[in-house]
């Protein structure tokens, strides 16, 4: 994810997998270091990423496997993981499938779209 | 595991850091939840997902700077789609904006410019923003006929102001 106006700088960026030839995988998200507290110069940079992937899974996938978004949420610290997957829970609107996966289904995504892709 | 919005207080995980979380029996795992969201999802919901996908593509479709002439979507393309997504018959449909099914077929195939007041009918049925109807024929036109573009190199302001 760049900026417009600076293309050359990277503010956020993301791996983005079709697993099982079905379902879009988040398994990789960051935030450039310049957008992170305590001086961030952009806010939401996780949110568009997030809800631009979720997106992709309207466009990718096919079928009823349209609308669904999986995260793999693997941080090396057992609290950090707690931490973040309640980030995701309560920021981003995913639900916890298992120990490490999230996901972001239906009107959950659709949510994060109206809010992070098109409240220009 | 049912799904939730609650991280439980004993919650832990036993893994390796920078691990591939995905693993074959993760993904059998997550294909039963796969399966379980398909199956609760209302009908309602899986249209809306539809029209919203076919949306998208049309948004990704009219962004793409470099389109070669095999892979031109039209307007009927995509209404193809939507039809179909909705089950609805293409003269239902037509019926639907108040034409007829051969009229409409007239402005699909080019033979009638495709018009402002069609494009506000498409918009308000598929629930997209009129522009988008419109704004497929012109891209599509230009990829179609960018091999005249040449033809038009003395029109130039350039050219007026020398001769003033």
């Amino acid at each position: 994810l760049t900026a417009t106006d600076t293309p050359e700088i990277i503010e956020g960026c993301m791996i983005l997998q079709i697993k099982a030839n079905t379902v879009l995988y988040l398994s990789y998200l960051e935030v450039a270091r310049q957008n992170q507290k305590p001086d961030k110069k952009y806010d939401w940079i996780a949110g568009c990423l997030i809800a631009f992937a979720y997106k992709q899974s309207l466009v990718k996938a096919d079928g009823d496997y349209k609308g669904m978004l999986f995260i793999g949420v693997s941080e090396a610290d057992e609290a950090d993981q707690r931490k973040l997957m309640n980030l995701y829970s309560e920021k981003y609107n995913a639900k916890m499938y298992s120990d490490t996966i999230m996901a972001i289904v239906d009107e959950d995504g659709e949510e994060l779209i109206k809010r992070y892709l098109e409240n220009e | 595991m049912k799904p939730t919005n609650n991280i439980p207080e004993n919650y832990s995980v036993d893994f390796a850091a920078n691990e591939d979380i995905w693993t074959d029996e993760k993904a059998d795992q997550l294909n039963a939840v796969v399966k379980d969201i398909i199956r609760k999802r209302t009908p309602e919901r899986k249209i809306k997902n539809e029209i919203l996908s076919i949306g998208y593509k049309i948004e990704e479709y009219l962004k793409k700077e470099i389109v070669a002439e095999n892979e031109i979507k039209t307007q009927e393309t995509f209404l193809n789609e939507y039809l179909h997504a909705l089950n609805i018959p293409f003269r239902q449909f037509s019926e639907a904006i108040d034409t007829s099914d051969s009229n409409l077929k007239k402005y699909l195939k080019g033979q009638r410019g495709f018009s402002f007041e069609l494009a506000m009918k498409f918009g308000h049925f598929f629930h997209t923003s009129p522009e988008i109807w419109l704004a497929l024929g012109i891209k599509n036109m230009f990829i179609m006929r960018k091999n005249e573009a040449n033809g038009y190199d003395k029109y130039d302001y350039r050219k007026v102001l020398k001769s003033v």
